[in-house]
């Protein structure tokens, strides 16, 4: 391959007209900076538009301008740059000044993880009601794999939707099916999905806190596991 | 977004038009984005895969852009080493697109017809050949679009796009066009379909725009028009 080439163009599309040798393209060198201007255009153009799209709750809570000059610092960073366009907002969140926006951004990126992430059937109140009562504590449970929680710096002035429902310092990120729903929740259905995360039965959810188990099992944060019956 | 899909792959063959394999990264192309192109593959069963003959990465860095790759002995085994790589894992040939080319390289060896003919040879592949792309380079780098499509193997094309492009001009009376998929389909275009399907015959054929797209009545009046150059090659042949 032409490494150096490409190092050289690379070089020439981050540091500007001083880094493009001049042995590297035909044409003129006017024509030349114009070409590598262009693709430094659609670069920036796609990057920032990607954040835009990432962020659009807090890109109009904060305004154009500070979302930007964030945008700008988040695109400094060498491993934002080592991110496909569909990741490249990951980290940004926190980068922001206020907890208001912090805990906005936060809360759209775990909306579009979730909204990214795979399929799979979560565990709803009508299967549980279809187990018998001995069958149901031995169901092994995991999170949902769309499910996300955010721990909100000042949950009580998250600015969302209204689909938010709940109480409590963490956001609860689900999408049992098509839609995603945003729940606040608090310490112990937190524990509980620590609990989860490790696998364990839906009895020992319950034990802990049946309120809390069947809020998690309502927003669809719950899946169960699998087992091979030989 | 599975749901739409399938029920689209049901009722139509599908084509899948990759834009993130960066096959020209001298690093190897991106393995992870490979497997979920297979995943999908599996999934869907395209009638056609494609992607570009370009690089969106290096050392790492990720760069949301298809870049040109200068025409070499080098390029060409490098290119074709990947693309296999692609077809093994995909366990499937596919197609690669001719690029839309602002600038060229110094060091060019191939003329780009030639290197597009080479790699589908050496690598079993076919061409993806996007006529408003040859457009695009004919502006900037002066090669003769309608030599170009007369140059190209009928029998290793797959697939056709048609797009719109935009052209800056400058005061020395030079030009820039930039293939920004952001207006419609020109004349020029339409004829360069034209002349290529009336030699090789009908193909798929895909309109792109992905920026200020226009009401769905002005983009099935493109559509229409796509499949009305295809009709009537089909008829002719008849």
């Amino acid at each position: 391959m032409s490494p150096d080439l490409q190092t050289q163009m690379m070089r020439a599309l981050r540091g500007g007209p001083s880094c493009l040798p001049s042995e590297l393209l035909s044409g003129t060198r006017r024509a030349q900076l114009r070409a590598l201007k262009a693709h430094a255009n659609t670069i920036n153009h796609a990057r920032r538009i990607a954040l835009e799209d990432s962020f659009k709750r807090t890109r109009e809570l904060v305004g154009h301008d500070t979302f930007h000059e964030v945008a700008e610092r988040h695109l400094e960073s060498p491993a934002t740059v080592e991110l496909p366009l569909r990741s490249i907002g990951c980290g940004m969140a926190a980068r922001f000044a206020t907890p208001r926006a912090r805990d906005l951004a936060t809360a759209e990126w775990a909306w579009l993880e979730a909204h990214g992430a795979a399929r799979a059937p979560a565990l709803t109140l009508r299967t549980i009601g279809d187990q018998r009562p001995e069958r149901l504590v031995d169901i092994a449970v995991q999170p949902h794999p769309a499910c996300r929680l955010v721990a909100l710096e000042d949950a009580d002035a998250l600015l969302w939707n209204p689909s938010q429902t709940g109480a409590g310092d963490m956001l609860l990120v689900t999408r049992p099916a098509n839609d995603i729903r945003l729940t606040r929740i608090g310490r112990s259905a937190t524990r509980l999905l620590a609990l989860a995360r490790k696998r364990t039965t839906l009895g020992r959810l319950l034990d802990e806190d049946a309120a809390a188990t069947t809020t998690l099992v309502q927003q669809g944060a719950l899946r169960p596991v699998l087992e091979l019956v030989l | 977004m599975h749901d739409w899909l399938g029920a689209l792959r049901d009722a139509l063959p599908v084509s899948f038009h990759s834009v993130g394999l960066s096959m020209g990264d001298p690093g190897g192309l991106d393995e992870p984005e490979l497997e979920r192109l297979a995943i999908l593959c599996d999934r869907y069963a395209p009638a056609l895969v494609s992607d570009h003959l370009s690089w969106s990465s290096l050392g790492g860095e990720k760069v949301p852009d298809l870049l040109p790759l200068p025409m070499t002995d080098e390029t060409l085994d490098h290119f074709a080493a990947q693309v296999g790589r692609v077809q093994d894992r995909l366990g499937r040939p596919m197609l690669i697109e001719n690029p839309s080319r602002m600038t060229a390289f110094r060091m060019d060896a191939y003329d780009e017809v030639d290197f597009l003919h080479a790699l589908a040879r050496r690598a079993g592949c076919g061409l993806l050949v996007d006529v408003n792309n040859v457009l695009v380079s004919q502006i900037n780098l002066g090669i003769d679009a309608f030599a170009y499509v007369d140059a190209i193997d009928g029998s290793l094309v797959g697939e056709i796009h048609v797009a719109g492009h935009s052209v800056a001009t400058y005061d020395d009376g030079t030009s820039l066009a930039v293939d920004d998929h952001g207006s419609p389909v020109s004349e020029e275009c339409w004829s360069l379909l034209d002349r290529l399907v009336s030699r090789i015959g009908p193909r798929p054929v895909l309109v792109e725009r992905d920026n200020a797209v226009p009401s769905f009545e002005d983009l099935m009046a493109e559509a229409t028009r796509a499949n009305a150059i295809l009709a009537q090659e089909v008829a002719r042949v008849a």
